[in-house]
């Protein structure tokens, strides 16, 4: 096995172009799928070391729109105590793994692994986030939307890898909240997880989003709702009536970790349980981004 | 504590456990630490079927491959039917195992080893193998096990010892005293509660390994991570046809037991491997092997049915336990019998009682030894039937069981009638605090502030519940301990036990007590354990007895060294040896006047009528006292997602005196842990073909620090007449509390009651959906 080490994110993108190989960020998965023979990979590209791959700041993105931009080795732990980001974002970090995962592993990591569970996918996803996807050829944007196509797979083609994720500026002026249910309080895997963004205008929701992970092959927007609640008061709505919008948009499995049904059930709760805690404030409680 | 207990100058101390230091520094002290040249590492190849015979099985390629120096199947091994159960001898389970055979019973079931130069060469080795199953119809389940028709898992003609063999059934326990159908008559208020518990693994960080190599005399030695190195000799010797003088058994520093190392899983293979090859091996389970090929707790369906008057005094109890011992019957009679032995002497006022049960074999992972040991299947029933009797009769569940409970100077029937899987022993009650361990628990808990109040935070619903229960301490008129103890001329002691260290601290109580009667501090003991060829025999570390019956081996041994030391003393004090003491490394005389211990050695050695002072002494209990505990739960339900968060626990638990409180303490706290992992989260998921679909600490999910609750561990003393400076045991006892208490809780929260383990967030939600609809 060949071991690379870039220094730059150009010297990266060509050397995957040329090698093909995997990239290794915090390696807290890509080792344990080596260790349990899942992969075995000629080349191992490490990015973790490259500056500029790291940090959170304020940043133009290609639409010349202010952004928060994460760079995609920004670590878990950094995600979970960054005073910059939104609530639901930072909430689903502390959900990753135990300390000494989240001190390792990396956000774009738990991005690029695309596992349905992924405790920071339903978060960047009711975030409007968007990726920048890095070749050697240059750059393009996904939106968070359309960037995941299946467990563990996504729209990455061989010769790019994550560079920045951005998130609107504006998502720090959104009350958001993130609920998980796993089988113990650390290192467990979601069950079930549910991201919950809003503005609340005059009591009522507006721009409202809402995502959910564990419940389908990849990370969903649950649109049928988000049109429901919209414009309605937090008081009105209960939890029976969620019950179908909900329903209808996810396609839980059943595994070790819990059955279909138990899934279906419980990812209303979490809804209703995110929403209820963002309603409860009015506004987002980012101090800003880049301060 | 205790008027005697107060005299104590070593016990009853929490003193640093002697290997604590080696062991935080990271000295090389385990089986695997040692590392010897030219070692081989030993690979297991697992049947993939649940039930099969093996039509053919050819080694030759594996043979062939370079760096392999040995393969092991059913057609070069021994033939000898045993079992994998280190009990005493002759061992109540049966024979029912061979080294290897050419039918597999379960998926993970032995089929060939191979030993090669590195783990790379025998895992490619291992995969050079092919063999030719017959795949059989399998028994999945114990209703399956009994029907007419069912396979017949152990239709080989030479096991013996199994109860009936063409309906699956490994053993048949049926006790009665009085007549319960004429109890429940009379009763006004019945009671009936069915449970059902999970397969579930101990999960000890080092799994089972062992470490073998051949000594300079050609002598077997197994170096091996045991809690019964005695019967590991035995049944090695028995297995491989060979001189027990022959094998020689070290139990060096252990990453824990919890009943899954009373059992010889390893040893032959590795052991026959070093006689055939010449060269050391190293066998060691993957933690996938360990779940799918160890032991587990025998899942059990359990009936219990009470039977009170008005006025809550229990007038008959009957309780129906069927035990699933999976795939071989290793430990299936006692846990079996252990069910009811250990929990229904609690409910002595009951004139009426009835305990019957069968152990049935199923195509499934094998049950053994598990912390607890039947007990803890038994008291879910039993503790949640008794909270249901105090719910119908409209009484406090504390006031039910005070008024029900066993007392001290009281004795059970059941004492008598059922023992470790024949008749027990009839025994008095000697200590028992219980009623004071309820008294401060219950105050501890909030319990008449917080009961059936139902304290709702947002989704989250309040509750509390208790239960009670006791255990024993080691298995009396079968167990058997010894020590010796020998004096150095510095007075120093060297305490050689045969009993076994598993982590829980007995090297550190045993030598406290060996101190305390010799009047030195702690580190004058030098502790040698485990070791066949260097120390007396002692059954090894389960049934909760090392502290009872080691304990009085070693308190005996240390008061025959005492007197040889006041015999060798009196001279030189001008005093009678009965009037002297012992105290702070010396011998004092009534007058005041002293002599050291190491004067009193060196006269002994080089001065006069020389002679080595030392002596062995045993121990076989004529009783088992139980210690008792009472449980007491606060745990908080989520309506909206099933999740129960125990949010304080509280163990009041009387173990006798407690020989060092702060190891007491420990086993009490792992214990608790262990059994709120079992109550919570703990579940071996198995296929619908019988594979376990979790196989690992990623999938089976034990308490981390984090689902820790706030605990409090009350030791509530009593002095124990028979035990070692007046102590019990306390090392099993723990891990019975969570599920009826957290059971109880839940139903104190929202009303339901659950009899299915473990109390998953779906379990939960489901009965809460189905008792509101």
């Amino acid at each position: 096995m060949r071991y690379l080490k870039p220094s730059s994110v150009s010297e990266a993108a060509d050397v995957l172009e040329s090698s093909r190989g995997m990239i290794l960020a915090g390696g807290t998965d890509a080792y344990v799928y080596m260790a349990e023979g899942f992969c075995h990979p000629e080349t191992l590209i490490d990015i973790s070391s490259i500056d500029t791959l790291r940090g959170i700041y304020v940043a133009t993105d290609d639409r010349e729109e202010e952004v928060i931009r994460i760079g995609a080795c920004t670590t878990i732990a950094e995600i979970a105590a960054s005073q910059d980001l939104p609530t639901c974002l930072r909430q689903g970090a502390r959900a990753v793994g135990s300390p000494q995962i989240r001190n390792l592993g990396t956000i774009g990591g738990n991005v690029c692994n695309a596992s349905p569970c992924g405790d920071t996918l339903a978060p960047l996803l009711c975030l409007d986030a968007r990726f920048v996807l890095r070749a050697s050829g240059g750059t393009r944007v996904i939106a968070c939307e359309d960037f995941f196509t299946g467990p563990k797979k996504t729209v990455l083609k061989p010769n790019e890898f994550l560079e920045f994720i951005e998130l609107p500026a504006s998502s720090c002026g959104k009350a958001s909240a993130f609920r998980m249910i796993g089988n113990r309080k650390g290192q467990a895997i979601s069950q079930a997880n549910a991201s919950v963004s809003l503005v609340m205008v005059d009591g009522r929701m507006s721009d409202l989003r809402v995502a959910v992970g564990s419940v389908a092959p990849v990370p969903l927007r649950l649109g049928k709702l988000e049109e429901f609640l919209t414009g309605k008061r937090v008081k009105e709505v209960s939890l029976a009536m969620f019950k179908e919008p909900i329903l209808e948009g996810i396609r839980p499995i059943d595994d070790v970790r819990s059955s279909a049904s138990y899934r279906q059930e419980v990812t209303v709760a979490l809804v209703f349980d995110a929403l209820a805690e963002c309603a409860s404030k009015d506004s987002g409680e980012c101090e800003g981004a880049g301060a | 504590m205790s008027d005697r207990a107060k005299n104590f100058a070593t016990v009853g101390k929490s003193l640093r456990k002697v290997d604590g230091v080696a062991l935080v520094t990271g000295k090389p002290e385990f089986v695997a630490d040692l590392q010897l040249p030219d070692t081989l590492i030993v690979k297991v190849l697992g049947s993939p079927f649940a039930h099969a015979r093996i039509v053919s099985i050819d080694v030759s390629a594996a043979e062939a491959m370079p760096g392999v120096a040995c393969v092991l199947t059913h057609k070069n091994t021994p033939t000898t039917r045993h079992t994998t159960a280190g009990q005493g001898f002759p061992e109540p389970s049966p024979y029912d195992t061979r080294m290897f055979e050419n039918k597999v019973r379960f998926v993970g079931d032995r089929v060939a080893a191979v030993a090669a130069d590195s783990e790379e060469i025998a895992e490619a080795a291992l995969k050079a193998i092919r063999v030719e199953y017959e795949e059989l119809p399998a028994v999945l389940s114990i209703d399956e096990a009994r029907r007419d028709g069912a396979p017949v898992i152990h239709d080989e003609p030479d096991s013996t010892g199994i109860y009936d063999v063409v309906r699956n059934i490994v053993a048949d326990v049926d006790i009665d005293v009085g007549d319960v159908v004429q109890g429940f008559d009379e009763s006004d208020e019945i009671v009936e509660v069915t449970c059902e518990t999970q397969y579930a693994q101990h999960t000890p960080i080092e799994t089972h390994v062992v470490l073998s190599y051949l000594d300079s005399a050609n002598r077997l030695v197994l170096r091996t991570s045991t809690q019964v190195p005695f019967h590991v000799r035995r049944i090695v010797a028995q297995t491989l046809g060979i001189p027990m003088q022959q094998i020689r058994v070290i139990k060096p520093r252990i990453g824990g037991g919890f009943g899954t190392k009373q059992e010889i899983l390893l040893e032959d293979v590795a052991g026959l491997i070093s006689m055939r090859t010449g060269r050391p091996a190293l066998l060691s389970l993957t933690r996938k092997e360990e779940f799918a090929s160890s032991r587990t707790r025998h899942p059990m369906r359990v009936r219990v049915k009470l039977g009170a008057m008005k006025d809550g005094r229990l007038h008959a109890i009957e309780m129906e336990a069927t035990s699933n011992t999976g795939a071989y019957g290793s430990h299936g009679l006692t846990v079996l019998a252990n069910t009811g032995s250990k929990t229904l002497p609690l409910y002595n006022k009951a004139p009426n009682a009835h305990f019957y049960g069968q152990a049935v074999y199923t195509n499934l992972p094998v049950g053994g030894a598990y912390r607890g040991y039947g007990a803890t299947q038994g008291y879910f029933p039993l503790e949640t039937a008794m909270d249901e009797m105090a719910d119908r009769l409209g009484m406090d569940p504390i006031e039910l069981r005070r008024i029900n409970h066993i007392q001290l100077g009281e004795t059970s029937p059941i004492f008598e009638k059922l023992g470790e899987g024949r008749e027990g022993v009839s025994q008095t009650v000697k200590s028992c605090e219980l009623p004071r361990c309820i008294e401060i628990g219950s105050e501890r808990i909030g319990w008449s502030k917080k009961r059936g109040k139902r304290l709702t935070i947002g989704p989250w619903v309040h509750g509390i519940g208790m239960s009670i229960m006791m255990q024993g301490s080691g298995i009396p008129e079968i167990d058997m301990a010894a020590a010796t103890i020998k004096m150095n001329e510095d007075g120093s002691f060297n305490l050689l036990i045969g009993a076994t260290d598993l982590g829980t601290g007995s090297d550190t109580i045993l030598a406290q007590i060996a101190a305390e009667v010799l009047g030195v501090p702690l580190d004058k003991m030098l502790v040698v354990s485990s070791d066949t060829d260097l120390t007396p025999f002692d059954v090894g570390a389960y049934a909760s007895s090392t502290t009872y019956v080691s304990g009085m081996a070693v308190q005996r041994a240390a008061e025959k060294v005492r007197d040889q030391i006041v015999r060798v003393a009196a001279p030189l004090l001008d005093a009678s040896a009965d009037e002297l003491t012992l105290r702070d490394n010396a011998v004092f005389a009534p007058a005041g006047t002293s002599v050291s211990l190491a004067r009193v050695c060196q006269r002994a050695m080089y001065e006069t009528d020389q002679f080595q002072i030392g002596a062995t002494a045993s121990c076989v209990p004529h009783e088992s006292p139980a210690p008792f505990l009472a449980n007491f739960a606060e745990v908080a339900v989520n309506r909206e997602t099933g999740k129960v968060k125990v949010v304080h626990y509280v163990a009041a638990v009387d173990c006798g005196v407690a020989i060092n409180p702060q190891l007491a303490e420990g086993q009490m706290e792992g214990a608790i842990v262990n059994g709120i992992g079992y109550a919570l989260t703990e579940e071996m998921i198995l296929s619908s073909k019988g594979r376990v679909r979790n196989p690992s600490l990623f999938d089976y999910k034990i308490p981390g620090m984090l689902d820790v609750p706030p605990m409090d561990i009350i030791l509530v003393e009593s002095y124990e007449p028979t035990g070692p400076m007046g102590a019990k045991s306390v090392g099993e006892i723990g891990i019975n509390g969570p599920i009826p208490t957290i059971a109880n809780a839940i139903y104190d929260a929202v009303g339901i009651r659950l009899t299915e383990t473990p109390f998953t967030p779906e379990r939960v939600l489901q009965a809460m959906k189905e008792a509101s609809s």
